[in-house]
């Protein structure tokens, strides 16, 4: 099978672009249930129950009510920046997912098709790029309401969330030297040639992980929103459907984060243990490895969907979970904890790999093993000699006395 | 392939639109009707004062410099990392004078104060 | 009604009896002539009337020499009929455990007396409640403004016995005056000029590079100032340069309304004040009432009230870990601790019929013996609830977040505490061993086997170690106090304060008529004075009662804790990030009810 004629590839490309869309807006809105019914289950409550069996329909009810309800525009607010910020950081979060592949090449009648939306020699660059527009939508959401609660949630989630890019951006760089590649689909082969990276690549997994929490704003880093602090952060004045698109933007964000998780360090759709997924395309097109089939596309994407789910599941358990962390505690983090210790694991991680390839080892099962060594006594560096606290905390740290009482009369 | 930048646009045009949609639907079906009060900016129910866009604290302004000089850092290292096995330990040499350069720059900023908030 | 007056002397003097405390005697031989008597209250508590020019002098002396180094309470008294305003001083000395009343009787008219403020931050509240209920003004206070009544106040000074409980204007006029508040009304001038609209500390737009502070309103209507309490705050980027707390959004006038009320009725407004923990404020009001009286209640009456005293310090802090770990941004210990809460509230409901206004307890007892099976769910929350505390100390002890957001935040050292007027679990989070449980047992606290926990740093993190071990210790006090409920009446057998039973107001003509006489008029209190106090959740809880032999107070003085500690908040947070404000907000555990009564 050759590569795609372009009618094909036009109507393959509309049908992906309308399923994977749709699709991904199907899981967003099914993420919002998730998070309130997982909220409540670590809560010992019901959760929404009411709209539907164990309360499936709450989303739609949601989205009907945000639309009915009454849009305010503070009277000194910015109209059209107003208007725009909810667009522009929900524009970003929806695209991103164009460059994930989410499953095996499916076979056609006319060719193997691809099941991504683009497959883009730049993929890494335009997630990149996209997650850092982001920020936009956020800022000018809180600048153009002219109230003070938004105005410092925007000038928060600014500075937190391009200091964040860097770290995050930092932490992609030892995939690029691992993979020598930068698109998605060709880092999901070299995973499934070698092994998950999130094997050779712990350390980058734990980083790029808090990076991408600290960007999207949740978990312990929902520093923008911070309710009890900013009340509500750069959203307090919005209302209606453009607080909901805000919030969808937010867990659009999550989802991406998670299939990206999967995606970089944990095979994409690759099913482990398993040759029969391990399809990769030549440059002139013949199909090297396994034999594609529709079977095999939908198994590696229950594979892929899995694997997201988990993620999400991970953040939204982080985040009911563990209390907030101060604005300057994020901002030490990022920029006296990750960054430096980014650029430091980029140069053992670099003279540990010319070190293997001077010493004649092929890039393979092996190879990564040796880097996975070299991780896990990293990852114990940093647990450990460096002090958890001792940084970010501002040196605080005391161990709680399990005996404080004392005795009087 | 330039092809491929053809779904790219497809989404994008999806996703502005599915913003359209949702700000233009949502302006149609709810009904907004503005007082003096209701038109106030939010500030804890009390009438704000003093103006929200003022001349603010100057540290997130730093955070912004920081970053500009540090993701291009980013952006080099990329590059670098695309072609780092390709380019060997001539390559590895040259990046890691670049990262010294830069991080001893963090160190400044670092020992300056420009990374503490109060 | 016009209002009641005292006549008479109100108090017995026993100076023989008192100036045997060698620190009296010692003040008395030191200001001669400043000392003008020297009196006991019902309780035997030396009351010093001291001359108000010279009172600055001996509240110093006392700090200074004697060890009074806790300004408990300053209040004003009017007893009306002529009498002079009087100014109460209450102080304790953590060194000898001893109180000492001091009182200086000023005019009505242009009423005036030296600041304790340089003595004691304490006074700043207390000074600028007195003055806005009775008009005193303390010369030398940095900031005396109204307090509870909102700054355009103009119909007088509340508590004074002249003025008409509704007040002195008409209702039309007090709605017209309440919505006209002009933005000088809403904010203190320093405020507005820091913001720009009036003075000259803002520089203009177009000159230098200075960037301007920024006045931020954090309440009423905000999620984490738990209830309707207003920080203005100044802020440098994150920054607090000063944050100044306006209360009194829920001011109901407790202590003018109680003045009208019979002593029984009195009892309902006391849950209204602290709702987080009522049956504390309705038991220490009872004790109160009942040291004036001189009764002694029933053991199986005191037994019950140190069972529901301690239940409800378990339900406050209980709420205190809960919402302040939202405050920091943990949600989930809220719920785990709202579960447990609700436990006892339905102990609660079964008990007294209602959930938060409880007002269970009754002069001379309580308004009804427990019901069957009642002590035995108690025994069963007792059990199961350290699990609870267990699984919420698992998510917030050792967290690395939480430790980073608590320890170091908020912090005070003891001496600054002790003058600033931190009290109860802040205080001993501070370093210093202050429980009224302990210094002034009430209730036979005394014969119970419990800690006092004490914290040595006076953070966030050690007021919530302290609140965590005071649960703990609560389940210990409740475990003693379940194995020795006595049988016996619950309340006192005195046809002076409680209802005889219904068999004697139909079967004897003595019976009818004390029942008679004590619905119609209510039980009467001998005349005399007393300063009672209990340690409540949030800190030392104080009555001051003065009582004229009628059957409603001349004075209901409730000295509430979270006010204490409220005025407390500046000083903690001044330097700090807005999230530390909120954090230590959260962290002082206060009720605005009881703030602004």
């Amino acid at each position: 099978m050759g590569p795609l004629s372009t009618t094909a590839f036009i109507i393959s490309a509309v049908a992906k672009v309308l399923v994977i869309f749709v699709g991904w807006l199907i899981v967003v809105a099914g993420v919002t249930l998730a998070e309130r019914k997982i909220a409540a289950w670590i809560q010992d409550r019901s959760g929404p129950n009411r709209v539907g069996p164990w309360g499936i329909f709450q989303p739609i009810a949601d989205g009907i009510k945000n639309f009915a309800k009454e849009e305010h525009i503070p009277g000194g607010a910015s109209r059209w920046l107003f208007f725009l910020a909810p667009i522009i950081s929900m524009f970003p979060a929806f695209v991103v997912i164009a460059v994930i592949p989410v499953a095996a090449p499916l076979p056609t009648p006319w060719g193997l098709v691809e099941v991504i939306v683009a497959d883009l020699p730049i993929g890494f660059l335009f997630v990149m790029a996209l997650a850092s527009l982001g920020v936009y939508g956020l800022t000018l959401g809180g600048w153009a309401s002219n109230s003070k609660y938004s105005f410092l949630g925007g000038v928060r989630a600014s500075a937190q969330m391009i200091s964040y890019e860097v770290a995050l951006g930092l932490s992609l760089v030892p995939i690029f030297m691992l993979a020598g590649n930068v698109t998605l689909p060709e880092i999901v082969r070299q995973q499934q040639d070698a092994l998950w990276y999130v094997l050779p690549l712990m350390v980058g997994f734990l980083f790029f992980s808090v990076s991408y929490f600290a960007e999207t704003n949740r978990g312990p880093f929902d520093m923008p929103e911070a309710e009890s602090e900013l009340v509500y952060g750069f959203h307090t004045e919005y209302s209606a459907m453009r607080m909901a698109m805000f919030y969808l933007a937010e867990y659009a964000n999550m989802v991406t984060a998670s299939a990206l998780m999967a995606t970089f360090f944990f095979g994409g759709w690759d099913i482990p243990f398993w040759a029969g997924d391990n399809i990769g395309v030549a440059a002139d097109g013949s199909i090297i490895g396994a034999t594609p089939a529709w079977w095999v596309t939908l198994l590696t994407f229950a594979s892929f969907a899995a694997k997201t789910a988990f993620f999400i599941l991970v953040f939204i358990w982080v985040r009911w979970t563990i209390p907030r962390f101060r604005y300057d505690q994020v901002m030490a983090l990022g920029w006296k904890v990750l960054i430096p210790l980014l650029v430091v694991y980029i140069a053992v991680l670099g003279g540990a790999m010319l070190a293997l390839e001077a010493a004649g080892i092929e890039f393979g099962v092996r190879y990564a093993l040796s880097l996975a060594g070299i991780n896990l006594v990293l990852l114990l560096l940093i647990m450990f000699w460096l002090d958890r606290s001792r940084i970010v905390l501002g040196g605080a740290w005391r161990q709680a006395r399990p005996q404080q009482a004392r005795s009087r009369g | 392939m330039l092809r491929e930048y053809i779904p790219v646009l497809m989404i994008f045009a999806m996703s502005l639109g599915a913003g359209a949609i949702m700000v233009i639907g949502s302006a149609i079906f709810s009904n907004y009707r503005p007082t003096t009060v209701k038109k106030e900016a939010y500030e804890s129910g009390m009438p704000p004062v003093g103006d929200a866009r003022e001349r603010f604290a100057v540290k997130y302004y730093i955070v912004a410099m920081l970053f500009l000089l540090f993701d291009v850092e980013v952006v080099f290292l990329f590059t670098w990392g695309a072609v780092f096995r390709r380019l060997g330990l001539f390559g590895y040499v040259a990046i890691m004078i670049f990262i010294v350069l830069l991080i001893a720059g963090l160190l400044y900023e670092w020992r300056k104060g420009a990374l503490e908030w109060d | 009604m016009p209002p009641r007056t005292v006549s008479g002397k109100h108090m017995k003097v026993r100076a023989d009896a008192v100036s045997e405390r060698p620190d009296v005697a010692d003040v008395v031989a030191r200001f001669g002539d400043a000392i003008r008597s020297i009196e006991t209250d019902a309780a035997g508590e030396p009351v010093v009337n001291v001359d108000p020019e010279r009172s600055f002098e001996v509240l110093e002396y006392l700090r200074d020499s004697q060890g009074y180094d806790m300004l408990k309470d300053i209040t004003g008294l009017d007893l009306g009929g002529g009498h002079p305003l009087q100014v109460v001083y209450q102080l304790w000395s953590t060194r000898d455990s001893a109180p000492l009343r001091l009182k200086a009787a000023l005019p009505h008219d242009n009423p005036k007396l030296e600041s304790a403020f340089g003595l004691w931050r304490a006074s700043d509240w207390l000074e600028r409640e007195a003055y806005d209920m009775y008009g005193v003004i303390f010369e030398g206070h940095p900031d005396l403004r109204r307090i509870l009544m909102p700054e355009n106040y103009e119909e007088g000074y509340p508590l004074r016995k002249d003025f008409p409980l509704r007040g002195r204007f008409s209702r039309a006029e007090q709605t017209r005056l309440a919505l006209s508040r002009e933005m000088e009304d809403l904010y203190s001038l320093d405020e507005l000029a820091v913001s720009g609209r009036s003075g000259s500390r803002r520089a203009e737009p177009d000159e230098g590079l200075e960037t301007q502070n920024m006045i931020l309103n954090i309440g009423p209507q905000h999620p984490a100032t738990h209830g309707v309490l207003r920080l203005v705050c100044e802020l440098d980027g994150e920054t607090i340069v000063k944050c100044t707390p306006h209360i009194g959004y829920l001011h109901t006038g407790f202590e003018k309304l109680s003045e009208y009320r019979t002593w029984n009725q009195v009892i309902p407004l006391t849950d209204r004040m602290d709702y987080l923990a009522p049956m504390l404020y309705n038991i220490g009001y009872a004790l109160g009432v009942e040291e004036l009286l001189g009764i002694e209640i029933t053991p199986r009456c005191k037994v019950i009230r140190v069972i529901c005293s301690e239940l409800n310090r378990v339900l406050s802090h209980l709420i205190w870990v809960g919402t302040t770990a939202i405050d920091i941004g943990a949600m989930t210990p809220f719920l785990y601790t709202f579960e447990e809460r609700e436990r006892i509230y339905n102990l609660h409901e079964a008990y007294a019929g209602a959930r938060m206004t409880t007002s269970v307890s009754r002069v001379g007892g309580m308004m009804a013996d427990v019901p069957p099976g009642w002590l035995d769910s108690v025994r069963d929350f007792v059990e199961t609830f350290p699990n609870t505390l267990d699984e919420t100390e698992r998510l917030l002890t050792q967290n690395a977040i939480w430790v980073g957001r608590t320890q170091g935040v908020g912090a005070i050292g003891a001496e600054d505490a002790l003058n600033v007027g931190a009290c109860g679990p802040n205080l001993r989070a501070s370093g210093v061993a202050y429980d009224v449980r302990k210094d002034k047992p009430y209730l036979d606290y005394e014969t119970y086997d419990f800690d006092v926990p004490i914290g040595d740093h006076g953070d966030v993190y050690d007021r919530y170690l302290v609140r965590m071990e005071e649960m703990r210790q609560s389940l210990r006090i409740l475990e003693q106090a379940l194995d020795r409920v006595p049988d016996g009446p619950i309340n006192v057998d005195d046809p002076r304060v409680i209802l005889p039973p219904k068999s004697q107001v139909m079967g004897s003509i003595d019976g009818m008529i004390s029942h008679f006489k004590l619905v119609m008029e209510g039980l009467k209190v001998p005349a005399g004075e007393v300063w009672s106090s209990i340690e409540s959740s949030k800190g030392e809880l104080g009555f001051y009662l003065v009582a004229d032999g009628g059957p409603k107070p001349v004075r209901c003085r409730f000295r509430g804790p979270s006010f204490m500690n409220m005025s407390t908040l500046p000083c903690l947070v001044e330097g700090e990030l807005i999230a530390d404000l909120i954090a230590v907000n959260a962290s002082i555990d206060i009720v605005l009810g009881e703030i602004d009564r």
